[in-house]
């Protein structure tokens, strides 16, 4: 009876791991064919893949849009962690009327259709002189609404009694967020790392607008390049999109060990 | 300890190095130069003719900028409906159908080119295209002018010639399919979503989406009628490769699956795209409709440069327009015979390349013959409401596919149209 | 004393939201402000004029308004459960240390949010052709004997639509909910065993409840999701066939760019979605109990 359970489950994950790895090895399939194998959904090793990345690189400067993604992916996350889980953790620590009205808002915010906002951000940005410039990127991209709404729910878990206790030892409140919550809640913090870098490295629609030079342009606008001409070729296509895959999944595999290890040292 | 100086440095580091990338003003070197930015898409279509304009007009350097078409009609869009004045390209490219929708938008953001260029000097219904309110604002470029390219070795193996395919109507056009079924090939692709293909056989009607006045022109048109039943027979045929996107319809074209594809003339470099089907294609005109006014030639595609009144280098933008896209033959020759990119200027037509006969088309001088038919599309007022028109009509297609009244269709996609432009 | 050190924490805990809020309220509120005022005028592209709020009346005539609509919300009510429920249960068995390769299903699951979603789209035009391999193995199966034209029939296309969406996010939405159980105490578990609670029991008596606030997170991010859901009708669907699997995000997107643009009648459909999300967060608010 165990043992069946325990197949049972193995079954249903080895199903949904199948299904959910095939379309991205068709994609990798994909970058050692031809456009005209892909287009006919060929799903098996093709031999153009140097053809396609040399493509691929003629084409368009990918390894500088790889490099503004990136240094924009890192500054954004890095400054959005801090900045949010301080706040949703004071939504919590520090629960107020005030506090909760304006959380409320906040989350309001991302609940607007981002095709509305475009034009007025336009304008905005262009007002302060910030247009081609990164910080039109960073500055609406660190006060995440979701990353707040984020810690906020899981500092819920997170033991009141702790605090209490480093009060007593004397620490200061910055110093209960930054010397005890932050070390316990490594598990949030690294998923919380991989929402913020997905959100920023796939970023679209803004990044679009808000730079004007090509010399700034992030990484997937380039690879929607590559598949814009009247007769793309999806070869090409494929290298593009791999590359621009890379990096999430390296972030994944270098945070999901600390996700899954648990609160640190819970109660002390 | 150790890790809040480590994350103090990583700050330094990243506002260090961060900061010096930053500035939106880059450092222009000195020079005689005068630099033109351009926002298109396709590089190697719209890029490629670009760099060949630059190549002839010295002092002038032109960045282009490359987007996604979508992409960049959005942002032309969202540029200047902001008003911003200051970081504009100095030239955009917006393709034929939509321009009437920018011109009408944004009054004063385009250049008047009347003084700068000579209209004449374009065919009639790119003219057209690009005029609003009896000026003329764009710069014409390439046509898609339309043709119907197809397989030589499929149709002879029914027993069709070359000669048979110069003068088809739609009628006898789809009689073909049957026969060519049997042989084990398509007609043609088809895709119950996409009505494009009306956009070929009203303008060879002379006929369009929208009357003069801009308003629906969809219950009393009888081409439209005309398309809407053809596109019914390809719907219940079994002689039609079905498909969904772009992709499995190139996929079509290349893996052999069809006769014939009936599209503007940029199609081309997607059929010539497989190598292994050289010598086995060739173009023929449009087949013809029934209604009155009926013609074999016709359109479809097509975009026009225009030039931004408060760009930076709007003069010198203006100046290299005149001196390339409306005043080259040599721009016209280079791009045709390396690329096939037929332009619409007519003192060009009589270029070198358009002699040149072309292999993948078995020897066929199929620029031409495009250029002849070019002349003779019927001009039509395509307004600035093509996009809803098709929309409201592709919404009550399935409608009338699954069998329901065409005038009821019709009449619903004419209010929902009202709905939509007011 | 007691009100004093209220006090002394009170303006800490100002101190540390203060950022954050601030940097959302300029850059996501002010462009709010404005779009809100746009949703007042009507006109076409630049020329337009202040009236009042006659966009707001003109959706309720608006065929395309209702029928995206209401494609969007029938989306949403069936996808976010079966979603949620499949990443739930998936954490939860993963979440089990003593799970032989548990990390190789994690990286396996995750992957689809990450695939492009061009390529995706490409295979799954490909996997739900007339000819594709979906209908050929149901055919083969003899569960049905005459090929099923998926994205080209109304109802199929939005069943497509929606495994489309349950494929790409159910490992994303994982990862939310794997992280939250790592902030249970493992004895709780250990205690409930010993009191002879099995798998289902201990899963409804200890973990759900403890991991409501994420379960009321991850339902208010897929709602706000799916309700702007945008690039996977484009790319799998179009829209089509006709208006069947066209989203409200998309008619507010040809509304300002692909139509000749209606800026203010975008904007106030834009503020009617948004109205509808909060009046739905409200709802689910209720629903998960999320009182304090």
């Amino acid at each position: 009876m165990r043992n069946l359970g325990k197949i049972f489950k193995h079954l249903f994950l080895i199903l949904a791991s199948v299904i959910s790895v095939f379309p991205f090895y068709w994609m990798i399939v994909g970058a050692t064919n031809e456009s005209k194998d892909i287009t006919m959904g060929k799903l098996t090793f093709g031999s153009s893949l140097v053809k396609n990345v040399t493509n691929a690189m003629e084409h368009a400067d990918i390894l500088q849009a790889f490099g503004n993604s990136a240094f924009l992916a890192v500054v954004i996350t890095v400054v959005s962690l801090l900045i949010c889980s301080v706040a949703g953790y004071a939504f919590v620590i520090y629960p107020s009327r005030g506090k909760e009205i304006l959380f409320m808002a906040l989350i309001a915010s991302m609940m607007v259709p981002f095709a509305a906002k475009i034009i007025p951000m336009f304008r905005m940005f262009s007002k302060m002189g910030l247009l081609n410039n990164y910080l039109s990127i960073i500055l609406p991209a660190v006060g995440a609404p979701f990353l707040i709404f984020f810690f906020k729910q899981n500092t819920h878990a997170f033991p009141l009694e702790t605090i209490e206790a480093a009060r007593v030892d004397g620490l200061s409140e910055y110093g209960i967020f930054l010397r005890i919550y932050m070390p316990m809640m490594k598990s949030t913090y690294a998923a919380a790392g991989i929402f913020s870098f997905m959100a920023s490295w796939n970023n679209y629609m803004w990044p679009l607008i808000a730079l004007q030079s090509e010399k700034k342009f992030t990484l997937p606008l380039m690879v929607s390049n590559l598949a814009a001409g009247f007769t793309p070729d999806y070869g090409m296509v494929m290298v593009g999109i791999i590359i621009s895959t890379i990096p999430t999944i390296l972030i994944f595999f270098l945070l999901q060990k600390a996700f899954v290890e648990g609160m640190v040292g819970s109660v002390k | 300890m150790k890790k809040r100086v480590l994350a103090m440095a990583l700050a330094g580091v990243v506002a260090a190095s961060g900061f010096t990338g930053f500035g939106s003003v880059e450092a222009k070197a000195e020079s005689e130069e005068k630099e033109i930015t351009v926002w298109a898409w396709d590089q190697a279509f719209n890029g490629y003719a670009l760099e060949e304009a630059a190549k002839l007009c010295d002092g002038v350097k032109v960045n282009f900028v490359e987007m996604a078409k979508a992409d960049c009609l959005q942002k032309i869009h969202t540029v200047l409906a902001s008003g911003v004045t200051d970081d504009l390209p100095d030239v955009v490219l917006i393709s034929d159908l939509a321009a009437q929708g920018y011109l009408m938008s944004y009054p004063d953001a385009f250049m008047p080119m009347d003084d700068v260029i000579n209209y004449d000097d374009f065919a009639e219904y790119k003219k057209a295209a690009v005029s609003y309110d009896g000026k003329g604002y764009g710069v014409p470029f390439d046509t898609g002018v339309a043709g119907l390219f197809y397989r030589t070795d499929y149709i002879e193996e029914i027993g069709y010639t070359a000669e048979d395919m110069q003068n088809l109507t739609w009628e006898e056009y789809l009689s073909m399919g049957e026969k060519l079924k049997e042989k084990g090939h398509m007609l043609q692709t088809y895709n119950p979503n996409d009505i494009a293909e009306f956009q070929i056989m009203l303008q060879s009607a002379g006929k369009w989406f929208t009357d003069a006045e801009g308003k629906a022109d969809f219950v009393n048109n009888d081409a439209l009628k005309e398309c809407f039943s053809i596109f019914k027979t390809l719907n219940d045929s079994d002689y039609c490769k079905v498909v969904s996107d772009w992709t499995e319809f190139a996929g079509a074209i290349n893996g052999g699956d069809v006769a014939c594809v009936l599209r503007g003339s940029w199609i081309s470099s997607t059929i010539i795209a497989a190598e292994d089907q050289s010598g086995k294609w060739a173009v023929a005109p449009v087949p013809k409709m029934s209604v009155e006014g009926a013609t074999q030639y016709s359109n479809q595609g097509g975009s026009s440069w225009f030039v931004l009144n408060n760009s930076a280098n709007a003069d010198v933008a203006a100046d290299f327009m005149a001196k390339t896209f409306a005043g080259s033959k040599e721009l016209y020759n280079t791009i045709l015979s390396e690329k096939n990119i037929v332009g619409t200027y007519l003192p060009a037509s009589d270029v070198e390349a358009y002699d040149l006969g072309q292999d993948f088309y078995n020897g066929q001088k199929v620029n031409k013959d495009l250029a002849a038919w070019l002349a003779q599309i019927p001009a039509v007022d395509t307004g600035a409401f093509s996009a809803e028109a098709q929309a409201a009509l592709t919404a009550v297609t399935p409608q009338y596919l699954a069998g329901g009244d065409l005038d009821e269709c019709l009449e619903e996609a004419a209010a929902q149209f009202e709905q939509t432009i007011q | 004393m007691k009100t004093r050190a209220k006090k002394k924490y009170g303006l800490s805990g100002w101190s540390m939201v203060l950022l954050a809020s601030a940097l959302v309220l300029i850059f996501s509120y002010v462009p709010m402000i404005q779009a809100f005022l746009l949703s007042l005028k009507t006109g076409k592209g630049a020329n337009l004029q202040f009236a009042g709020l006659a966009n707001y009346v003109r959706m309720i005539k608006d065929t395309t308004f209702w029928t995206t609509m209401g494609n969007t919300l029938l989306y949403a009510v069936i996808q976010i459960p079966i979603m949620l429920l499949l990443a739930l249960l998936i954490a939860v068995l993963l979440n089990d240390p003593k799970m032989k390769g548990r990390g190789i299903y994690r990286t396996c699951i995750f992957l689809p949010c990450v695939t492009s979603l061009v390529s995706y789209s490409i295979l799954f035009k490909n996997l739900f052709a007339v000819d594709g391999i979906v209908n050929q193995a149901l055919m083969h199966l003899h569960i049905i004997d005459k090929a099923i034209p998926f994205v080209l029939d109304k109802n199929w296309a939005k069943a497509v639509i929606i495994v489309a969406l349950v494929w790409r996010y159910t490992g994303y939405y994982m990862i939310f909910f794997l992280s939250a159980l790592q902030n249970i105490d493992k004895s709780v578990y250990e205690a409930a065993k010993m009191d002879g609670c099995n798998f289902f029991q201990s899963f409804f008596r200890i973990t759900l409840p403890l991991l409501k606030p994420i379960v009321f997170l991850t339902s208010i991010m897929a709602l706000t999701s799916t309700l702007q859901l945008f690039d996977e009708v484009v790319n799998l669907t179009a829209g089509g066939p006709g208006n069947a699997t066209r989203t409200i995000s998309q008619y507010i997107y040809d509304l300002s760019f692909n139509f000749v643009p209606s800026y203010g009648y975008s904007a106030a459909v834009s503020y009617v979605v948004l109205l509808l999300i909060i009046v739905l967060t409200i709802v689910q608010k209720g629903i998960t109990g999320e009182k304090k």
